[in-house]
């Protein structure tokens, strides 16, 4: 496919519309989609305490940034481990830049009925599907700016759907990666777990770009249903280099006895701004959030959480750790609300931040909004310098000032990373962790 | 470095915010020997472990730390126990996510390295005006520069001869493997706690050992298993200096000296005996005999307030 014009226009959605042949009620929403992106204004994110606070984004130029750009001859970085045969997840799919260059299924989940593709394709394969779950009532077009472009603009995607009992331990794994600058890149992943079903998706965001370079903007959706007893794994290392503005909405639709499981690592980007939300919308649903983020350098890393609780006899537990140093900024606002009929909540939510450093700065509210009356809520914050005596201790052990710092730092994520599935992603991980902290 | 593995303390003066807590210490432990520093609460033991594994916040006036012929006053606690210094903690801190395999593999690393001038790492700031500006090239996630770099300046002992050195410790000191797989001191007992201390002390096979409290807050069963344990690390070349204001776990140790320190000071010393009469009659005769005023602190621990 050609690359298209330069800059956000309808013409370019439109154009984008074409060339794939899509169907007369997809045109419409990435119409919708432009409409509501003319109307909507950029978000503000400026808050906190005396305001000190500046969440806004830097300003994008629409103009220069391409929402269409093709795969082209560019290498993936090998440090992917795409064929690690060790690894070998049940499927796998690649996004280089705007396309989708590689799609793989095990025998076993093909057999079981499990469709991976890509989003566009599957349009044409499973429309119904699509039509009912893509930007419906998950993640709305209209719910901000971003989210409005994305409709606009979005290509390629990953479709990830589990029939009715299946289940499936091996992970499947998805990666977007970009390697063009002054990309738009409109990331989408829906996953539809069908009744009794289980399912594990390892997502990963890569880029190749540096600090300094032209900028690069993902405004990525992430969708997923989770069925009546079903059971989803979400787990997404988010390392976008420096130049990266990445601007994503997850959430995840819980149904009856549902559970939904949350990895989100957020390493990279330059700014990075994280809207994450589970509703739990069945009686018995369970939600597992684990948020890590490691900010260094100017980056500016921004979270919204909203735990939902909308029915009695639900329950979440989250956890975000986090780690500041240089002059990074990190903002948290997240909190649990428990709508009024929403009983016998049973949720809690923990922010644990660490600083490395003096400069930098973190704002981190948690709230509550409950308007049941028989339910336990609970939020509780931590933030602090690592603990001296801890230093002491693993320096009496013959360990250097930095060596025991890295270990200490290097622990405080563990207890999240040990938790994604694949060897190799944890493997990668904890390098990426090390060295940030060099 | 010299062979000769003494550690002599002059005339060692310890401030702690400023207070002076120490005035004036005076020791000379030798390998193969094991001392006793008996002392009441608040006599300061613990600031003197504290300092001769140089806590920065204890802060050493005057006097010196000479070991191995050179004087340690102004190294990290790093490169003292790279030396072959060891601190068994009265309270080990917990590192949660860190694993006692992991954390004891880059110790012992260290350990066999032995002591080295800090290495000056790499400037990647420059400065400008009063602001750093980062070479982010290098350090941001995508970037592989670096991590070969670390590949290469961390060169552990391999994951098989650690696991047989790890082994063969284990069942010296008939401790499970499970242990070893947990994370450091996190939700351990107070037992577990203070037999991981003597695991750690095994592995790294210290010269100069120093055992602050290992038998506080701990039953008679778990007092036998630690002391048994010390025991079964004695050796001609390793110092031991058990740093205590009870004796119990002295029932399980053969002891060679021992020093009683009194508000700050070492106020009498003698062999084995001198342990056992302050087992039978607690501190107040030395004071008598010498013509020390009991602290307030003092005279309320022995009236039993």
């Amino acid at each position: 496919m050609p690359s298209l014009v330069q800059g956000f226009s309808w013409e370019a959605a439109q154009k984008l519309s074409e060339n794939q042949n899509e169907p007369e009620w997809l045109r419409e929403k990435r119409r919708a989609g432009w409409d509501a992106f003319l109307s909507l204004p950029t978000p503000d994110w400026t808050r906190g305490i005396r305001g000190w606070w500046n969440g806004t984004l830097k300003p994008l130029n629409f103009d220069e940034l391409a929402p269409f750009t093709p795969a082209g001859q560019g290498e993936l970085p090998a440090d992917l481990g795409l064929d690690n045969p060790n690894d070998a997840p049940a499927g796998l799919i690649v996004q280089h830049n705007s396309e989708t260059v590689r799609v793989e299924l095990s025998e076993e989940a093909r057999a079981k009925g499990v469709v991976l593709s890509s989003l566009a394709d599957a349009v044409k394969t499973h429309p119904e599907i699509v039509r009912e779950y893509f930007m419906t009532r998950c993640v709305p077009v209209d719910e901000d700016r971003f989210t409005a472009a994305h409709a606009a603009f979005w290509s390629a995607g990953v479709f990830l759907y589990v029939p009715k009992g299946v289940v499936v331990d091996q992970p499947f794994r998805s990666i977007f990666y970009t390697d063009q600058s002054q990309a738009a890149m409109f990331t989408h992943t829906l996953i539809v777990a069908e009744a009794n079903s289980k399912v594990r998706l390892i997502e990963e965001h890569r880029s190749n770009g540096h600090a300094g370079d032209p900028s690069v903007l993902d405004s990525g959706v992430t969708e997923i249903f989770v069925g009546e007893s079903a059971n989803v794994e979400y787990y997404n290392p988010q390392e976008y280099g420096e130049n990266v503005t990445s601007l994503a909405v997850k959430r995840s639709m819980v149904g009856k006895y549902g559970v939904q499981r949350w990895i989100i690592a957020t390493l990279g980007g330059d700014d990075s701004r994280l809207t994450l939300e589970s509703v739990l919308e069945g009686e018995g649903a369970h939600a597992e959030t684990t948020g890590l983020a490691f900010p260094i350098h100017k980056q500016h890393f921004d979270t919204q959480f909203r735990q939902l609780h909308t029915v009695p006899h639900t329950t979440a537990n989250t956890v975000f750790k986090e780690v500041l140093n240089d002059d990074a900024q990190l903002g948290f606002r997240g909190g649990i609300r428990t709508l009024k009929k929403a009983q016998f909540t049973d949720s809690f939510l923990q922010v644990h931040t660490l600083y490395l450093n003096d400069a930098s700065k973190a704002d981190i509210l948690p709230f509550l909004d409950v308007d049941a009356n028989d339910v336990r809520c609970a939020h509780g914050a931590t933030t602090g310098m690592i603990d001296k005596d801890q230093i002491f201790y693993l320096q009496s052990r013959g360990l250097s000032h930095s060596e025991a710092e890295e270990m200490i730092v290097a622990g405080f994520f563990e207890e999240g990373i040990q938790r994604i599935p694949l060897e190799s992603v944890q493997e990668r991980l904890r390098e990426s962790i090390l060295v940030k902290l060099d | 470095m010299a062979d000769n593995n003494e550690l002599i303390i002059r005339d060692l003066h310890v401030n702690v915010e400023d207070k002076e807590i120490l005035h004036g210490i005076n020791l000379h432990i030798k390998p193969g020997e094991v001392h006793v520093i008996m002392g009441p609460n608040g006599s300061g033991k613990s600031t003197l472990s504290n300092a001769l594994m140089g806590h920065p916040r204890y802060k050493i006036t005057s006097g010196e730390l000479v070991y191995q012929g050179e004087v340690i006053n102004n190294l990290s606690p790093d490169r003292r126990a790279r030396r072959g210094i060891f601190l068994a903690f009265q309270n080990p801190l917990a590192v949660p996510g860190v694993t006692v395999t992991n954390f004891l593999r880059t110790a012992l690393t260290n350990r066999r390295k032995g002591d080295v001038a800090p290495e000056v790492r790499p400037q990647n700031l420059d400065v400008v005006g009063d602001r750093p500006v980062y070479e982010t090239k290098k350090a941001s996630v995508g970037g592989d520069g670096l991590l070969i770099d670390r590949k290469k300046r961390q060169t552990l002992i391999s994951p098989k001869e650690f696991r047989s050195i790890l082994k063969e410790k284990l069942n010296l000191l008939k401790m499970d493997e499970k242990f070893t797989k947990r994370y450091l001191n996190d939700g351990f007992s107070g037992g577990e706690k203070k037999r991981l201390e003597v695991l750690q002390m095994a592995v790294l096979e210290p010269r100069m050992a120093f055992l602050d409290e290992p038998d506080s807050g701990l039953d008679i069963d778990a007092i036998r298993i630690v002391g048994e344990g010390v025991n079964a690390l004695r050796g001609k070349e390793m110092a031991i200096v058990v740093i205590t204001h009870q004796q119990r776990i002295l029932s399980f140790l053969d002891v060679d000296y021992v020093h009683v320190l009194m508000q700050g000071k070492i106020v009498k010393e003698g062999g084995p005996e001198l342990s056992r009469q302050i087992e039978e009659k607690g501190y107040g005769w030395i004071r008598d005999e010498l013509g020390i005023q009991p602290t307030q602190e003092e005279t309320r621990e022995e009236v039993g307030v």
